[in-house]
């Protein structure tokens, strides 16, 4: 069987090669603006005659302490927002599975709400004269709309974070969801035999099982919220800015000689996203590769 | 207690969609009240001019036709890299994970030295590139597991009769799998339909889509106007995508 398969389903050898190139060549461009943004960072540019290797853009900007404070800003935002969207989604997977309910459909909801929507949603709701402030001076439970606490414009980018945790927690659900109840019509039988509770069902069986998609879910999340521009740019303070909505604004600078330094900014963002692909090759892929071996 | 919580995650879900609709014709209220003094439907009309059905009609089309590309450049790559070993698989794989992985705005600020070269910044087609890069991955991710998660068994029926790769995939594989086909497309269609940023960088500000129109919006003043631009925004891409999943192929036919 399988040599008839070889022979006529794959005549020849680089027909996998073929296969892929159209992919490919997309891919390499998404490689290409990688290596150009890289390229300008170290100051090589030869449109505008720059043309010698220099440390100098990404020295200046690792020293200024104002790309400090925003990548560790970006760093907090998105650490939290992709963690908190793993855990809440789990909890509510899990919640969906115990109790066997089937009309969760509603829940994928925010997934398919744009960022730019979900930043609505949240000024609507969060305002100072928006939806909850209206709905608690109207039970009389806060005088006015001084004394709402402010969620959106803060120091901790509330805001921001739940309105990423909104959508991020449909995503994880979307992926998790399906792998937790096949695990689960598997293992829950068995434990319950054993006469285990469920809270170390959860934590001791289903965990374990569905870590590789929770790993994988919070690294996505983790470098959307990482490279995002809109959310943080519509729910941030002004005085926050994190390091994709600086990049732009160097980049939009009129002088053209200015771009190095954008670029360097990207670089940043870049190195981090290749450390993210390396956990994510680590944790996920391998694993995965493992099993099928 | 079990009803309590799940009432919680439908208040949590569609609040913020039903303030939207109260906010987009409610434009005066009472003074630290939720009733509405003043209601108009005015906001909801003036969407409606064609200016902006031009706007939307375009910026649909930029989004079906960037998922629909995607989609014919994922499926071959993703049958292949499901069903066949060849060298630099995993290095394919590992690539497939950079245009999600690494922030988009990085890499497409050094690719537009090369939109640039080939004359396409600024243009629809520059537009549809970019948003098909980004969509791409997704594409070849979901088709992957599909096609792993199923199998080849009726191919290899039709590979022992000797049928041709084209016969194959019209009556074998496009079947099977035109649901999660259906799905990547819808999957794409999101994320190109609420791209901002990119569609700026690479268009330039010529390239308008709905998402160009609305941003600025919910900046400015005008809450009752943004809230009804985002409406009509989830409205659209709802429709869309309910079009998309009553679309169903040959729905059992995967249970075989």
């Amino acid at each position: 069987m399988k040599t008839i398969i070889s022979n006529n389903g794959l005549k020849n050898k680089f027909i996998p090669y073929i296969m892929i190139f159209p992919s490919l060549l997309l891919l390499l461009l998404c490689l290409f603006g990688i290596f150009s943004c890289i390229l300008q960072a170290f100051g090589i540019m030869d449109v505008i005659g720059l043309k010698s290797f220099t440390f100098d853009y990404i020295k200046s900007a690792l020293s200024s302490k104002k790309l400090l404070n925003s990548f560790m800003y970006t760093m907090y935002l998105s650490f939290t927002q992709s963690l908190l969207s793993v855990i809440i989604g789990f909890i509510i997977a899990s919640y969906l599975i115990k109790n066997k309910i089937e009309k969760y459909g509603f829940l994928y909801t925010p997934f398919s709400v744009p960022h730019i929507v979900v930043a609505m949603f949240t000024i609507l709701l969060f305002a100072e004269n928006g939806f909850f402030s209206r709905i608690l001076c109207s039970l009389h439970i806060i005088k006015d709309f001084n004394s709402f606490p402010n969620i959106l414009y803060n120091d901790l980018g509330i805001g921001a974070i739940l309105a990423y945790v909104w959508k991020g927690t449909a995503y994880v659900l979307s992926v998790i969801y399906v792998v937790m109840n096949v695990f689960d019509n598997k293992y829950y039988e068995v434990s319950k035999t054993m006469n285990v509770s469920y809270f170390r069902y959860i934590i001791d069986i289903l965990l374990p099982l569905t870590k590789r998609q929770l790993i994988s879910s919070f690294l996505i999340l983790f470098s959307y919220g990482f490279g995002s521009y809109e959310i943080p740019f519509l729910l941030a303070k002004t005085t926050h800015k994190t390091l994709p909505v600086y990049a732009y604004e160097e980049f939009l600078n009129p002088d053209i000689l200015n771009r190095p330094v954008a670029q360097s900014y990207n670089l940043i963002m870049i190195i981090c996203g290749l450390m993210i692909i390396i956990l994510y090759y680590i944790f996920v892929n391998r694993v995965a590769l493992k099993k099928i071996k | 207690m079990k009803k309590l919580f799940y009432k919680i995650l439908i208040l949590i879900v569609f609040i913020p969609i039903i303030a939207l609709i109260i906010f987009s014709f409610c434009i005066r209220f009472d003074k630290y009240n939720i009733l509405p003094s003043y209601i108009s439907f005015d906001r909801l009309f003036i969407l409606l001019k064609p200016v902006y059905l031009k706007l939307i009609i375009s910026s649909v089309l930029i989004s079906f036709i960037s998922s629909i590309v995607a989609i014919i450049v994922a499926l071959p790559a993703a049958y292949v890299v499901a069903y066949y070993d060849f060298r630099f698989k995993n290095l394919f794989l590992v690539l497939t994970l950079f245009p999600i992985l690494v922030p988009p705005y990085a890499y497409f600020m050094g690719l537009l030295k090369i939109f640039n070269l080939l004359n396409i910044s600024d243009s629809i087609f520059g537009v549809i590139l970019s948003h098909t890069i980004l969509i791409l991955p997704y594409g070849i991710i979901n088709m992957k597991n599909a096609f792993s998660s199923v199998g080849r068994k009726y191919e290899e029926m039709a590979i022992t009769f000797n049928d041709k790769p084209l016969n194959r995939f019209l009556y074998i594989i496009l079947p099977i799998f035109i649901n999660t086909i259906i799905a990547t497309i819808a999957v794409g269609f999101t994320i190109s339909f609420s791209q901002y940023f990119l569609t700026l960088l690479v268009g330039g500000g010529k390239v308008k889509t709905y998402a160009l129109y609305v941003l600025p919006l919910i900046q400015g003043n005008n809450r009752a106007l943004a809230a009804a631009a985002s409406l009509y925004y989830i409205l659209i891409n709802g429709i869309f995508l309910i079009f998309i999943s009553k679309t169903h192929f040959n729905k059992d036919i995967t249970t075989l």
